[in-house]
């Protein structure tokens, strides 16, 4: 048999410009490792510039993106449909966020800035390139990428056991998640003859192109049934979540921060792709699976953290508990949950990473026991303008009216309703009556009356109190006036749903 | 479809089968009885004053993964090449801007020291 | 079908609505305390003016159950091409709660007076957590689209949770907790509530012709979603048995936070029973309706009980507030005309008396320095003017025919009695246990021999704040009553004096809403047909 060498010539300069904020961040990665080799002085200062910059010439991008994107490029390999570029815009918001409040943290436990923002941006870069994925092979590589330089940044602190602990074990057991992924999408490949997203939802959906066996395969559901391993894992959904609250927990606060809202939007948009429209055909074989980890990752997320005593250990577990929410509207594989998906992760962004602003800046201030909740004791005498911003974050991720929490976890909500899915949506309403005490706690330990009177804590670093006020805007701006951005996140999943010919 | 790899099959049945053979029939030929200087690493040198069996400076790990790392990246220059004439300029282009980037992560290397033996 | 008008060409709700919003922004940007402490209590008394023009704009027309001064505007009605979400900015006041928007103008004006003296420590942030409060509240009353409603329902919560938590009394975080697990358990079954409502019939709007009203749900249906929303409002209320949250929120709240709270939040839960639970649910209501009845009355005799024998007199009040909110439950669930009528004239006697006791709990505690009945004796006759105005209170509080209250108990036993003599027989019983505390509170603090007050410790707590805050006060308050004190009470026993002489200027205004309510419960498929529970 001869091998054939077809060489496809196609590659203009459009498909580049459909990746243009993807290649912004790749740029300014180089740029940051060559500054940091060469730049001596200020380098913290220097870096957080370099990174700041970079992000913004990126959403500016990704603005432009916005109206001119392509449905496929590269070989129908990269999208650059609306869908993709939103998510673009809550990893960056997020970066951006992330490397406001880090600078503070940077001086607090030493570590080199360069490598650190570096490294964030070269994980940003995977998170993008997940987000826009139309082929297997690139999700998987994007998800390498991203999760590379992740592990890298959990031990970033290399002077704390904790933290060698949280990049080593975050490194097995994720690999190990990435074997099930891929093989997975070999099984996937091996049934129905494509690794493109668009061709195995025609495959399924009426045969062409492949052969009329696919959908009745066995390869294909074991294969989904790796995949489905996979992401949920990498979403740390229970019982795939083990990892998580220790990872959370020892990697630095500011890496935390960015990968438990990034990482989680960047697969959860490969997941919908995949699952809600890849699959979309098949749906009544996976949606069983699929409302049994929401429910699991509900219940076990929300009573977990009822007992926890570490603050990132707390927002660990609600993190699991968010993914369940998610996962919910996922489950409802209709429009309006995948609307929802995408502006929880707007709403995500915001609320959570300033939760950990607040850590990162008690920790800066406390030292390690800034981790403990206990050490929030009578911050609202202390400190008062931080200890409302944290108020406003617990009450949004409560999911309290007036936040953004509240619009996001109702949107999901009645997606699962609009599709029949009752269930799940009592249970969602339930399982967040839960949430409640535990995330009031600490605004009730907030509250209670300082140990030593009269002691006010130092100012919050500038740059850490920017993000905190940018997030806390965010917050009650989404809550209140959804409308514009919930508008943005229509049209991303009505131009996605376009290309896949759903209504 | 299959059957264009049976001769695969058999020549590696005969390469392994020829190894297998060479070294069962020594083992069972062959007189065996050991001592004690027999089993030293160097039968015929000197004696060995601590075992040979050390961790290995970090450097050494270091310097394997660079390797690795550039090694497979070079590999990829390869298929390139096959196909370079299809491609014509953009790909080329392309190339140049690959090899910058691995030219950024070496001078980045160099720069941190990650090269330097002595420290 | 409920219709929307507006006559007054001015999106007049939505200024009351954000009045004190903005109020509490500026609060926060002024630079002294003094400042916002004059800032604070204008905004709300300019508040009230307007709310006070609602009842003003007010028609009567009689021909239709009218929400007026409507003011709708798009939200987040629809997601284009994906789904309707009926989300709508939609305010507007039919005849029961247009009573109630005015009413909380004129209680938050006077919770936020109070506050300004009997606050001191970290005040401005008080005033600014109550002006938001009066927000949330409003829109409560205001609102005329389901999400809107749950969103200031939930939102009333928030500042309560710091208002009782910070500024609170003795066991305030106990107290907290409770208030809020239980409120917030009532208030996401509700939320489910909404959800079914929205997947069944695709609106959340109260009015037009799609409106929710125009469209009930089959019985069965009814039947689950009448009895989330019944939980959420029974827990406000609060409903024997989901009531013993109450007792502690109420002792430990600071008394200011308290005219919000028993005067005005209890209100939205019986409120919510009139507006939602009757309107939307007819069938449901009057399936449940012997249930609720013989709940309520069970609550009344209970709480009324324990009101009996509490010696703390903080406590001794609150039962009293549990015992008459159940009585308007009754009055609710009679499903006629005379007894809803009733119990929207008793919401707002009740508010105006609980204030009141409450009010004068705070001041006794000032001057005594103690809580406990016992304790008490001969106040009278050391501070008269304090025992005379007290006095029109305890009357007032055991219906004294004249007073406010007679003719709102009165309307609603008239109206239980129409529908069962036996339960109105048995309620009849709670006013007679009402005057039998209410006269030994009286007797006991302001009568019999005098005792000396309770002194302070001479080492005050290192945040001991106002005279009012008990138990950490610095010191006790001397004199008689204070001019600040009796102008709060001015206009409480005006409104007392003028709903005892005239309560038909409410009834009359009332009636024509209430009049289409019971024609939709009455019309509504009977009991038992249909399938119940």
């Amino acid at each position: 048999m001869m091998l054939v060498v077809s060489v496809p010539l196609h590659v203009t300069l459009a498909d580049w410009g459909s990746i243009l904020p993807e290649l912004v961040v790749t740029g300014g990665f180089l740029v940051l490792l060559l500054a940091d080799a060469f730049i001596p002085v200020r380098r913290t200062e220097v870096a957080t510039g370099i990174a700041l910059l970079t992000i913004l010439l990126a959403f500016l991008a990704a603005m432009n993106l916005w109206s001119h994107g392509m449905a496929a490029s590269l070989y129908d390999t990269v999208s650059s449909d609306k869908f993709a570029v939103f998510f673009d815009f809550v990893i960056l918001v997020s970066a951006a966020l992330t490397a406001l409040l880090s600078p503070s943290y940077i001086r607090y436990s030493h570590f080199d800035p360069g490598e650190f923002y570096a490294l964030i941006l070269a994980s940003a870069v995977g998170m993008m390139f997940m987000a826009a994925a139309i082929s297997l092979m690139v999700i998987f590589i994007a998800l390498e990428l991203l999760s590379l330089a992740l592990y890298i940044l959990s031990g970033f602190e290399r002077s704390r056991p904790e933290s060698q602990e949280a990049g080593f074990k975050y490194f097995l057991l994720s690999s190990f998640a990435s074997a099930f992924l891929v093989y997975g999408m070999a099984m996937v490949y091996g049934a129905t003859g494509t690794t493109r997203i668009l061709q195995i939802a025609t495959c399924l959906g009426h045969g062409a192109g492949c052969s009329a066996a696919a959908s009745a395969s066995p390869l294909l559901y074991i294969g989904v049934g790796l995949m489905l391993v996979g992401f949920a894992f990498k979403v740390s959904i229970v019982p795939f979540h083990m990892w998580t609250p220790d990872v959370y927990q020892g990697a630095p606060t500011p890496v935390t921060a960015f990968m438990s809202v990034t990482t989680k939007a960047a697969v959860f948009a490969a997941f919908i792709r995949v699952f809600n429209f890849a699959l979309a055909p098949i749906e009544s074989h996976w949606y069983g699976v699929v409302w049994a980890l929401a429910i699991v990752t509900m219940v076990v997320g929300n009573i977990v953290a009822l007992v926890q005593t570490s603050m990132k250990r707390l927002l660990a577990y609600s993190g699991i508990a968010h993914a369940g929410y998610i996962l919910v509207a996922l489950a409802a594989d209709n429009a309006l949950g995948q609307t929802s998906v995408a502006f929880y992760f707007l709403a995500y962004a915001f609320m959570n990473i300033g939760a950990f602003v607040v850590v990162a800046v008690m920790e800066s201030q406390e030292g390690p026991v800034g981790d403990e909740i206990a050490s929030y004791r009578g911050l609202f005498y202390r400190n008062p303008s931080l200890a409302g911003a944290t108020a406003v974050f617990m009450f949004s991720l409560a999911g309290f009216p007036l936040t953004a929490g509240f619009v996001a976890k109702y949107l999901a909500f009645s997606a699962a309703v609009q599709a029949h899915h009752t269930d799940l949506a009592i249970i969602g309403v339930l399982t967040s009556l839960i949430s409640i005490y535990y995330y009031l706690r600490v605004v009730y330990v907030m509250l209670r009356r300082p140990e030593v009177p009269g002691v006010q804590s130092p100012p919050t670093p500038a740059a850490a109190d920017l993000a905190a006020w940018i997030a806390v805007a965010g917050t009650i701006g989404l809550g209140i006036i959804p409308t514009g951005f919930l508008n943005l996140a229509t049209q991303s999943v009505t131009a996605i749903r376009y290309i896949f010919g759903l209504p | 479809m299959l059957t264009e790899y049976i001769p695969i099959l058999i020549l590696s049945l005969l390469a392994g089968g020829f190894a297998l053979t060479n070294i069962a029939v020594t083992l069972l030929s062959g007189p065996y009885r050991p001592s004690r200087e027999k089993l030293a690493p160097y039968e015929s040198g000197m004696t060995e004053i601590q075992p040979p069996r050390q961790r290995f400076p970090v450097k050494f790990y270091v310097i394997a993964m660079l390797f690795l790392l550039f090694d497979i990246e070079g590999v990829s220059f390869f298929p390139w090449a096959i196909i370079l004439r299809g491609l014509r300029f953009p790909g080329f282009v392309e190339m140049l801007i690959f090899v910058l980037i691995l030219a950024v992560g070496y001078v980045f290397l160099w720069k941190k020291g990650a090269l330097t033996w002595e420290r | 079908m409920p219709i929307t008008t507006n006559t007054l060409h001015i999106p007049l709700l939505t200024i009351i609505l954000l009045l004190p919003s903005l109020g509490a922004a500026i609060c926060w940007v002024v630079p002294s305390v003094r400042l916002a402490r004059l800032l604070a209590p204008a905004v709300a008394i300019i508040d009230f003016i307007l709310s006070a023009f609602v009842l003003v704009e007010f028609h009567l027309t009689g021909s239709a159950w009218e929400f007026q001064l409507a003011d709708r505007r798009d939200w987040i009605e629809s997601l284009p091409g994906i789904a309707h979400l009926g989300i709508t900015y939609w305010l507007g006041v039919d005849g029961v709660s247009v009573f109630l928007v005015v009413l909380t103008g004129l209680m938050m004006a006077i919770a936020i007076a109070a506050a300004t003296f009997m606050i001191t420590e970290r005040l401005r942030a008080f005033l600014i957590l109550m002006l938001f409060l009066e927000t949330a509240l409003f829109g409560v009353f205001m609102a005329i689209n389901l999400f809107l409603f749950f969103v200031f329902w939930e939102a009333m919560l928030i500042p309560s949770y710091f208002l009782l938590g910070v500024w609170g009394e003795g066991r305030r975080f106990y107290a907290t907790m409770k208030f809020l697990v239980y409120t917030i358990f009532g208030s996401f079954l509700m939320l489910v509530g909404i959800f079914y409502l929205w997947s069944r019939t695709g609106t959340l709007d109260m009015a037009g012709p799609s409106g929710l009203v125009a469209h009930p749900l089959d019985p069965t249906a009814q039947t689950w979603v009448f009895l989330a929303f019944t939980l959420a409002f029974a827990i406000k209320l609060p409903l024997f048995p989901l009531h013993s949250w109450a007792p502690d929120a109420y002792s430990e709240s600071p008394v200011p936070f308290l005219i919000a709270l028993a005067g005005i939040m209890s209100k939205a839960g019986a409120f919510g029973f009139i507006r939602y639970c009757v309107a939307l649910f007819p069938t449901a209501a009057h399936n449940f309706q012997a249930l609720i009845s013989i709940l309520a009355i069970i609550g009344m005799l209970y709480a009324a009980g324990l009101a009996l024998v509490q010696t703390d007199i903080k406590r001794l009040v609150a039962y009293s507030s549990i015992s008459h909110m159940n009585l308007i439950v009754l009055g609710i669930f009679a499903l006629n005309a005379t007894g809803i009528d009733g119990s929207v004239l008793q919401m707002i006697n009740h508010s105006v008396i609980i204030s009141g006791l409450f009010l004068a709990v705070a001041y006794i505690t000032a001057r005594t320095g103690t809580r406990l009945l016992p304790q008490m004796g001969g106040l009278g006759r050391r501070w008269p003017l304090l025992m005379w105005l007290f006095f029109v209170f305890v009357l007032a509080g055991l219906d004294l025919p004249g007073l406010g209250s007679f003719s709102g108990e009165f309307l609603i036993l008239l109206g239980v009695f129409r529908e069962n003599a036996w339960y109105a027989s048995i309620a009849a019983v709670t006013v007679i246990l009402a005057a039998w505390y209410m006269i030994r509170f009286f007797q006991d603090s302001m009568n019999g021999p005098e005792k000396e007050p309770i002194e302070p410790a001479a080492e005050p707590a290192a945040d001991a704040g106002s005279v009012y805050q008990f138990p950490v006060f610095q010191r006790l308050i001397r004199g008689d009553l204070l001019p600040g004190e009796i102008l709060l009470y001015v206009p409480l026993v005006l409104l007392i004096l003028y709903l005892g002489v005239k309560p038909v200027t409410v009834t009359r205004r009332v009636d024509p809403t209430v009049a289409r309510l019971v024609t939709l419960v009455r019309s509504a498929p009977s009991p038992g047909l249909g399938g119940g529970p």
